[in-house]
């Protein structure tokens, strides 16, 4: 097999050996160099990984994987931007409705399958009698609980990830009481409002947001993720309580995952890796290990699955209706964000263009980024974002609260020009710029407990003024914890690894390497906004 | 004696990509080189074919490869949607398409005018459906069973109930699938696949006052019908697709699937010979009445593709093939027998059914539904 070197490995590869970090190969993206095919794949795919190795000594096909988000993915394989041989997510949707629109047609046959559900802890199943296998449980039901303060719950980003997608288009098509396609019937936004309310914890992919769930697990009342997740958590023994997989009866979406061919030159290896995937022994292979539902008839469903009924819900067939939807849901269903940029105006952002790239970044997410992704992630209407510049000394935040959607609100453009007004000199006081952040936080959410809070911090290199990282860490630990305001530390430049680490881990947050494209990952941030 | 291909090394090559990829279905059995093996590559014929998705298991079983092979010919396939090998496949390089329907036949010999059409395979249009989903549709009139115990969906009522958006739940007495979904017959995408194209062909006929639509006449019919393509949501492009879903999926996500006869009989044919049960017993089959024939021709674009097309309407072990694989050829009465075999009740005839209107006409409808997806919704 040869092994494609992507220009983003070359990237990454010059961008290590520059800033002379010894890279502990834990940072994910293109920093090794895989040997196989690659395969785009959906972050709750890691359940696969055993199983290449058996599609390989089948097949002889070599594949490694590459997780993002479903958007994401359905992005750079739509836009041919990937070296990727092959696409896995849990739908290819996105994918065939944006080759429609381009008049093209995709190769993409189906692998496994696994409807979206509601998994609720175990003791409030019981408690609602959702638990009895006659159980008759609707959107409508799940969205009263929410509305009423009774269903916490973590669903991933509908504009990130399928499974919050599909999640949307349920409930949606329930309040619209319409099992049919989603067309021109009025779209209930009053009760999506109602139901998104309960939505406390979101990420920008399915297998991401089990992670996150796992951190917060005493917050939550449930989780809405592909039964196969539901069912892999409550075998693996990381839960402290089980969750019971809840089917609302109005219908669900499937996730099909279709193997998707995107790079014609391996049709060879595709043929026969879909061969093997079709036959009975791997796909009862495939059900055991990832509870996953077969795709194609000859294998038994195992005792594992509810043998209900499960009604699927048609999927939108128009391209501006999926549009309309997560727009709908980002501007004006989902609760509102409040983010916190904690962004390193010191001397060294002056180097190879880092403050230029920071620029970009931040701008991009005022809605001058047009691409499939730069429209799902900008700022959203409602949406308030704070800005805490620092060098040696932090700078008073600023505070922006968007009032329109798209990019050509005034606020945005207050936005872009106070970033743009940005300029690199002095030292770095790291844990004093986000003290700051953390206090200012803790002040407005007095006022306003009901909103997304979380603080993005870029800095690229070591802490050298004001408090350190244990100063700051006490802090938190005695004043902030309790709001659980999450850090997303994005790894630039000559950023402290190790102290980046220890952040997101104190914060309950996630880090992010920005190493090879801050933009991206700004916008993968995101989805967990 | 076939003549052989300049490039030998080049074509032993191939005879191995073809093993591989035709005899895969197989491969649970163990040894992925069945029926080529190591038979010599040399005297055979290598010919290139592009078939429409509902002849796969056919051209893959290793029985039709190896009948082939003992008349000299050994062949690659691709598959596509009958839409797009007839419209804009390149098929300079192939010896023989072979879509699903006749227009589709025709329309590749317009583009490639020395091409030979043969008449080839025959497969009515069915559909796939559920004992308690078909007793339902009796209840409200639109389905009945025949004097020979055969399902008939009458399609003039079904198309009525439809443009009427009869909701599943709204049919009284309702218990066994009380769902807020129109009641609807599932179909592949018609923009790509032909089972689409054929529903769009019986549905603009009856929407017609029971008359082929022509140009002037097909945009009025076609309004009436629209609803039952846009309702349906996202679709599967090709029909394996869609009746793969019925027989996975089963009733909640598919309760009534249009397919080729064919491939309701086949996959009954593979479960009596694996010992499977794809087909379960609550699983019938419906012929619409009236309905619809997809008339399957090949396109021999060569010398050689000739000499092979007309192999699969003379080899008597071809033939024979054909028929285990569900669908109607020259031996009359073969298929009927087969089907019987393999538990699945056809009727005795079929003969209450429409044609299809001009090429240019149905792709004209086809275009007017591609723009009505692209259209921006109101929602």
């Amino acid at each position: 097999m040869t092994r494609l070197i992507s220009f983003i490995t070359l990237l990454a590869v010059a961008a290590l050996t520059a800033t002379g970090c010894a890279g502990t190969g834990t940072l994910g993206g293109d920093t090794e160099q895989r040997s196989g095919l690659k395969v785009l794949a959906g972050s709750e795919l890691r359940d696969m990984e055993p199983l290449l190795g058996d599609i390989e000594k089948a097949t002889g096909v070599e594949m490694y994987f590459e997780y993002t988000g479903t958007l994401d993915g359905a992005d750079a394989i739509a836009s041919g931007t990937t070296d990727a041989a092959f696409g896995l997510f849990a739908n290819s949707k996105y994918v065939q409705l944006v080759a429609q629109e381009q008049g093209k047609s995709v190769t993409a046959t189906t692998t496994m399958r696994s409807p979206v559900v509601f998994g609720v802890k175990e003791s409030i199943a019981k408690r609602n009698g959702w638990d009895k296998p006659t159980a008759v449980v609707t959107w409508k039901d799940l969205a009263d609980q929410a509305a009423a303060g009774k269903l916490n719950y973590a669903m991933s980003n509908p504009s990130a990830s399928n499974s919050g997608f599909s999640a949307l288009i349920g409930v949606a098509a329930a309040t619209a009481g319409d099992g049919n396609a989603l067309a021109a019937d009025k779209v209930d936004n009053a009760t999506l409002k109602a139901f998104f309310k309960g939505q406390k914890l979101t990420a920008g992919g399915s297998g991401y947001l089990a992670d996150e769930y796992l951190k917060r697990e005493g917050d939550l009342d449930g989780m809405i993720n592909y039964e196969s997740v539901i069912l892999g958590l409550n075998a693996s023994g990381d839960l402290d309580e089980k969750l019971t997989p809840v089917y609302p009866t109005e219908g669900l979406i499937t996730g099909d995952y279709p193997l998707v061919l995107v790079d014609p030159a391996h049709k060879d290896e595709y043929n026969k890796v879909i061969t093997y995937m079709k036959t009975a022994a791997f796909q009862k292979k495939m059900m055991d290990s990832t509870h996953r539902r077969p795709a194609w008839p000859g294998t038994q469903l195992s005792d594992e699955f509810p043998p209900n009924l499960l009604i699927e819900l048609p999927f939108p067939s128009k391209l501006d209706v999926v549009e309309k939807l997560l727009f709908a849901y980002l501007d004006e269903n989902s609760r509102p964000s409040h983010t916190y940029y904690v962004l390193d105006t010191s001397g060294s952002m002056a180097d190879d263009e880092r403050l230029q790239l920071m620029q970009q970044a931040m701008n991009n997410l005022t809605g001058t980024d047009k691409s499939g992704t730069g429209r799902f992630t900008r700022f959203r209407n409602n949406e308030q974002i704070t800005l805490v510049a620092f060098d040696d000394d932090v700078d008073e935040p600023e505070h922006f609260t968007i009032t329109t959607k798209g990019a050509n609100g005034t606020v945005q453009q207050q936005i872009r020009d106070r970033i743009d007004g940005l300029d690199a000199d002095g030292g770095t006081a790291i844990y004093d710029g986000l003290e700051v952040a953390y206090e200012q936080a803790m002040v407005d959410r007095k006022k306003q407990p009901d909103l997304f809070y979380s603080v993005v911090l870029l800095s690229d290199g070591e802490n050298t003024d004001g408090q350190d990282y244990d100063g700051f860490a006490d802090s938190y630990r005695d004043q902030y914890a309790a709001a659980k305001i999450p850090t997303f530390p994005v790894l630039f430049g000559d950023s402290n690894t190790g102290e980046m680490q220890d952040l997101a881990k104190l914060t309950k947050g996630k880090y992010f390497d920005g190493r090879e494209n801050l933009s991206a990952i700004f916008k993968e941030i995101r989805g967990y906004q | 004696m076939k003549p052989l291909n300049i490039a030998i090394a080049a074509l032993l090559v191939l005879g191995v990509i073809v093993a591989i990829v035709v005899s895969g279905g197989e491969d649970d059995k163990g040894s992925s080189s069945k029926a080529t093996g190591n038979k010599p590559a040399k005297n055979l014929t290598q010919i290139k074919t592009v078939i429409g998705p509902d002849k796969q298991i056919l051209f893959e079983d290793p029985r039709f490869i190896k009948r082939l092979e003992q008349l000299g010919y050994r062949y690659t396939f691709d598959k596509a949607g009958s839409r797009e090998i007839a419209t804009t496949f390149d098929l300079g390089e192939y010896d023989l398409a072979f879509p699903s329907s006749d227009t589709a036949a025709i329309r590749i010999t317009k583009r490639y005018p020395k091409a030979l059409r043969t008449p080839t395979l025959l497969a009515p249009m069915t559909v796939a459906s559920f004992e308690p989903i078909a007793k339902l549709l009796e209840k409200q009139g639109i389905a009945h069973k025949s004097a020979e115990g055969v399902w008939q969906l009458d399609t003039r009522a079904y198309l009525a109930a439809a443009q009427k958006d009869l909701r599943w739940k709204q049919i009284p007495g309702n218990t066994t699938y009380p769902v807020n979904k129109s009641v609807l017959i599932s179909t592949a995408d018609v923009r790509v696949s032909n089972s689409g194209a054929m529903y769009l062909s019986l549905l603009s006929y009856l929407a017609n006052g029971d008359n082929v639509v022509n140009a002037q006449t097909a945009p009025k019919a076609l309004q009436e019908i629209m609803p039952l393509f846009l309702k349906q949501g996202f679709l599967a492009p090709t029909n394996d697709g869609a009746f793969n879903n019925y027989l996975v999926q089963g009733m909640g996500s598919t309760p009534m699937v249009l397919i080729y006869e064919s491939q309701f009989i086949e996959r009954a044919a593979i479960d009596k010979r694996e010992g499977e049960d794809a087909i379960t017993d609550d699983m019938v089959l419906m012929y619409p009445t009236p309905g619809i024939f997809a008339q399957q021709q090949t396109i021999a674009l060569t010398d050689e593709g000739k000499a092979f097309a007309k192999l699969l309407t003379t080899d008597k072990r071809l033939i024979e093939l054909e028929t285990e694989h569900g669908f109607r050829t020259a031996s009359t009465g073969a298929a009927k027998k087969f089907a019987e075999k393999v538990g699945v009740k056809v009727p005795d005839q079929i003969v209450d059914v429409v044609d299809t209107p001009d090429y240019d006409v149905l792709e004209g409808m086809i275009k007017k539904i591609e723009d009505e997806y692209k259209r921006n919704s109101d929602l």
